[in-house]
């Protein structure tokens, strides 16, 4: 199958090749002429994407070319009249770069630039970079490091969880469980990548923090749908991260120290200019300090560990090999036995290469990713693992003035699952599953206003599901000619073959358990349209709003029954989702705001055998869990001298929960002893029941689901932070508090118990950083 | 600092105090909804011939595993064709983990073919109800010379127990139920026929035993149900489980059954004329 998928893909890029070839020809006929090439970070080595190339022809009066480079760095102009140019390069924050050219008929020019950094505009470069959480290029969020570091997050550097929490559409269930949901979906519909390497469970169980630190990250693209066919795999969400190259040059390090989080990070050249490395360990210390500091012990800890080595080519491509490890172990209720614990190991090479040969980007990737996954609950253990190996191919390509993004990938997953389960027989299972697929995104600019991707993945898992063909497409629109003011517009088709199971019926529960869907059953499916307005209307104030609908098809749900605590029986849910995202954002000076309100409305409809003897009808509407309706965030942050403030705040209506109208416990007059956790008799008496030797099954008396709501969420984290330059280096302070106004936020409601589990309190912190360089 | 910058923080604190503002209300929480359908869950079943009738009533808990603590309750026995009454005594059972349950008892005499109603009441006047049939008295069973139990009843058996009495290396001996209700068949001649295996019962308690024991095979005992009987053997376990699956409570939940049964020893007795015979019934053995 992988070969038959290396044959196709090839087919791919032999078409396009020789469509390129081709064209070549054709241009050459006409003497025509393309510059292509990385732009990138002098010092660093890191990509710079969105650097404006424009190449003006010397002593003509036509209009000047011009392009922008991609996430990679890379740029390409085509069909351009031989003669004499002076191309200038430029970035916010870098000096200008301009050379004088001269491409002759028929040349294919690779010039790759590294910008020098321009320390007079470096003030500057953090408010002014482009992108900013209300600007969107079609469905893609460009998250940079600095949007981190403006949320107030309990150690000195930000966190990208804590900024995608700032979003609207991204809702956390809480400060604790390391579980998002996008516009609906669930965390095991989202996808997550770190340097092309996949990773299950990126968050971490304190929820402030994640395994992509502000001080390694080098930027993300943030999909909350409407993802290209690049993507296929998951029916919500895409975070692709990718991580921060070593410094090249100088040896640097920083440490940092806080009640929450201490965290070294260390990195330096191995061969001067040529190649780096970068490492970074991470732990949590609130088990620690939290008796003494929050007068009350904090059952979480977490620790991460990250290792990248890079070597830079003179083309300004790069080769990278990186490791990752996370670990997670907590208790979500602090007053109970259950915990959780999770683990992630990632191991992965990846190149980027401009062949002088050949006209294409190149970008390969190889890695392995596990996951394991394991809990307690009431005496019952549960564990799921993971583990991908993955190799995957993407070309960048250009046929005139046309896009072509294509490549293709092969992964074998294994599966390991064993599931205890309260009144259920146990389970158990190993399996593997085998996958191949490959995409083609184009890139059409007609007319010049209108820029569109149109695509589709097409994957294949021979010993499981049919083949997938999923279109979609992706556009932008410049109704009046200016890029500050843009419709968006995106539509596709997305399956999941994996399901992640977890018992939704229980908002406390991090554990999922991955399996591959049922067999002969379809695969979950989505259709995302999306459809937006984003605008500047005047310099540094922006805003945007997006509207979208998800349908969903076929999504692993819990049964639905009375059995109380956690089960793995499966139904299946159709659903949509729609809502909107109104961003209005402030980027001036030292000042940064911004403020969104994110509408959504998730419902399921699920039906079960009995659901007509239940509730009299054999579907039932619901809305999931996660169904928080309204949320507001406002995040700001403002530099005053050597000081830094920094304010968030987040409003969320209360989501749906399952009110019980009370509990008995069922004896049974048909089945056996071993349904009964308590109570066995010595003498088992199977058939008719005997109360005084038999308590019975827990049941919960349940009318229909999630026909409550918890109530009203809302936190706001202040932070102050003072930077100190010392002589080798730089002393940052920070101090801050958490749910400053100590509001008594839900965490979750156990309906078994009675009791509230709440999530932090008012928390005030002092942390500290030491940077060296 | 300029006054620029302390403008943008004045704004940015107004910004947040309104929104502050706004949003601080204490909202109210529910988390149960308000029931006014089901008052009690009563389970078990009434037996013509047991001395003492044992019936699970407890009050619709609203937490998962009852503290102990329950309200007071009025639990009836009333023979509808008599109108006769007995209020029935409480008894509060403990199953360890912090699980108590409540039980009621009563000696009234029962008779078969008979029907009784259970009603169980709080003091506020809220009331569950279950009313059962008891079957028709039958012959004892008897045990032919092949371990072959014998019940002569049209319908309605709803249990055949094996009861062992089982000696576990350096422990007293224990009493241990085998079900055997799968075995049964009918006979030819009607009524049922139910094969008893030690061996294979044995197997059932080597799971029930640790380590090395002695057994022998000591009584058998048969119920049979009356008219309003449900198979549960038939229903989904899921439909079971449900508050009106199954049920013959009003205005609650649960299941009451109505049941004549017969234990004897395990062994066949004859007649002067050397023909099979019952046995003798006698009280069933158990680990109280």
């Amino acid at each position: 199958m992988a070969i038959l998928f290396l044959l196709l893909s090839l087919s791919f890029s032999t078409i396009i090749h020789q469509a390129a070839r081709t064209t070549a020809v054709t241009d050459n006929a006409i003497e025509q002429s393309s510059i292509q090439g990385i732009v990138s970070d002098h010092y660093s080595g890191r990509p710079l994407e969105g650097a404006n190339i424009v190449l003006h022809e010397l002593a003509s009066p036509d209009p000047d070319r011009g392009t922008s480079s991609d996430r990679n760095g890379f740029y390409r102009i085509t069909n351009i009249e031989p003669g004499s140019y002076e191309l200038v390069i430029s970035y916010i924050g870098y000096i200008t770069h301009r050379d004088t050219l001269r491409l002759e008929p028929g040349e294919h020019l690779q010039k790759s630039v590294g910008l020098e950094p321009d320390d007079l505009q470096l003030d500057e470069l953090i408010i002014e970079l482009p992108g900013g959480a209300a600007r969107r290029e079609v469905g893609r969020q460009r998250v940079q490091p600095a949007d981190l570091g403006r949320v107030p997050t309990p150690s000195v550097s930000g966190d990208l969880v804590s900024y995608l929490q700032v979003l609207p559409g991204v809702v956390a269930t809480g400060d604790r469980g390391g579980q998002l949901f996008i516009r609906g979906g669930t965390p095991s519909e989202n996808m997550a990548f770190v340097d092309g390497m996949m990773i299950y469970q990126p968050f971490h169980v304190l929820g402030f923090f994640s395994a992509f630190p502000e001080d390694l990250i080098a930027g993300a693209d943030f999909y909350a749908g409407g993802f290209g066919a690049k993507y296929s795999g998951r029916i919500s969400s895409v975070l692709d991260v990718q991580m921060r190259d070593g410094n090249r040059n100088d040896t640097e390090a920083s440490a940092s120290l806080s009640p929450f989080l201490g965290e070294v990070v260390a990195e330096g050249p191995i061969r001067q200019g040529r190649s780096s490395w970068i490492a970074s360990a991470r732990r949590s210390l609130i088990e620690e300090t939290s008796p003494s500091f929050l007068k009350k012990e904090q059952p979480l800890r977490f620790e991460s560990q990250y290792v990248k080595v890079t070597r830079f080519e003179e083309d300004h491509t790069r080769c990278s090999a990186t490791a990752m490890r996370t670990y997670d172990r907590g208790s979500l209720d602090y007053e109970s036995d259950y915990h959780v614990k999770w683990s992630n190991y990632l191991l992965g090479g990846r190149c980027l290469h401009l062949p002088e040969a050949m006209d294409m980007l190149l970008d390969m990737n190889v890695n392995l990713s596990y996951m394991s996954n394991a809990t307690n609950d009431r005496g019952m253990d549960f564990y799921s693992r993971i583990m991908r190996v993955h190799t995957d191919f993407n070309i960048t390509q250009f046929i005139r003035d046309i896009r072509f993004d294509y490549g293709f990938f092969v992964h074998m997953k294994y599966f390991n699952y064993s599931m205890q389960e309260l009144f259920h027989a146990f389970q158990d299972d190993k399996s593997s599953m085998q996958g191949a697929g490959t995409y083609l995104e184009a890139t059409l600019a007609p007319g010049g206003r209108v820029q569109i991707h149109p695509g589709a993945a097409f994957s294949i898992y021979p010993q499981d599901y049919a083949p997938s063909l999923e279109p979609r497409v992706r556009a932008t629109w410049a109704p009046f000619g200016r890029e500050t003011e843009q419709v968006t517009a995106a539509m596709g088709l997305y399956r999941q073959s994996l399901s992640g199971i977890s018992d939704m019926r229980d908002a406390g529960s991090a554990f999922v358990a991955w399996m591959p869907s049922p067999e002969g059953e379809p695969r979950s499916r989505a259709i995302h349209a999306l459809l937006g307005w984003q605008q500047t209307l005047f310099p540094g104030l922006q805003w945007s709003l997006e509207g979208y609908y998800k349908r969903l098809h076929h999504l692993p749900v819990a049964v639905w029954n009375t059995t109380a605590q956690f089960t793995t029986e499966l139904s299946r849910a159709n659903g949509h989702v729609y809502g909107g995202d109104l961003r209005l954002e402030y980027r001036r000076g030292h000042l940064y705001m911004l403020a969104g309100y994110g509408y959504t409305l998730t419902e399921y409809e699920a039906s079960q055998d009995h659901f007509n003897i239940w509730f009299g009808e054999p579907i039932q509407r619901y809305h999931p869990p996660h169904d928080r309706r309204h949320q507001i965030n406002v995040l700001s942050s403002l530099e005053a001298g050597s000081f830094t403030f920094s304010a968030r705040y987040q409003y969320g209506t209360g989501m749906p929960f399952t009110r019980p109208l009370g509990f008995d416990a069922i004896q049974d007059f048909s089945t056996t002893l071993t349904h009964y956790p308590f109570g066995a008799p010595q003498n088992p008496v199977v058939e008719l029941p005997d109360v005084r030797s038999l308590y019975g099954r827990p049941r919960v008396i349940m009318d229909r689901p999630y026909d409550g709501r918890l109530p009203a969420y809302h936190r706001l984290d202040i932070s102050a932070e003072r930077s100190f330059r010392l002589t080798s280096g730089l002393l940052r302070i920070q101090a801050g508090a958490v749910n400053t106004t100590n509001y008594d936020n839900f965490f979750y409601y156990d309906v078994y118990t009675q009791r509230r589990v709440d999530q932090i309190s008012f928390v005030p912190y002092i942390s500290m950083k030491l940077e060296y360089r | 600092m300029s006054g620029r910058v302390i403008k943008n923080m004045l704004t940015i604190l107004f910004l947040f105090a309104v929104m502050l503002f706004v949003a601080n209300c204490e909202q109210t929480f529910e988390p149960l909804k308000e029931n006014d359908r089901y008052f009690f869950s009563i389970y078990g079943y009434l037996d013509a011939t047991a001395d003492t009738q044992w019936v699970r009533v407890m009050p619709i808990q609203e937490q998962l595993y009852p503290d102990g603590e329950f309200p007071e309750v009025t639990v009836t026995l009333e023979h509808l064709e008599s109108g006769e009454k007995a209020v029935m005594n409480d008894s509060l059972f403990y199953f360890g983990h912090d699980i108590y349950a409540r039980n009621y008892w009563s000696t009234m005499p029962l008779e078969s073919a008979e029907t009784y109603r259970l009603t169980a009441e709080k003091t506020d006047g809220n009331a569950s109800h279950a009313t059962v049939t008891l079957p028709e008295d039958y012959p004892a069973p008897i045990i032919d010379t092949r371990e072959v139990v014998l019940v002569d009843v049209d319908d309605g058996l709803v249990d055949v127990q094996s009861i062992y009495i089982v000696t576990p290396q350096n422990s007293d001996p224990r009493v241990v139920s085998v079900p055997n209700v799968q075995s049964t068949s009918s006979a030819s001649d009607g009524g049922y026929e139910v094969s008893i295996s030690q061996g294979t019962d044995q197997r059932y308690i080597d799971r029930q035993i640790t380590g090395p024991y002695s057994f022998y095979i000591r009584q058998i005992y048969v119920a049979v149900a009356g008219p309003d009987w449900v198979d549960f053997s038939v229903i989904d376990d899921r439909v079971i489980e449900l508050p009106d699956g199954v049920s013959n409570v009003n205005s609650g939940l649960g299941y009451l059954a109505g049941i004549v049964s017969k234990t004897v020893p395990f062994r066949s007795c004859f007649d002067d004329e050397r023909r099979l015979t019952p046995c003798p019934t006698e009280p069933r053995l158990r680990n109280y």
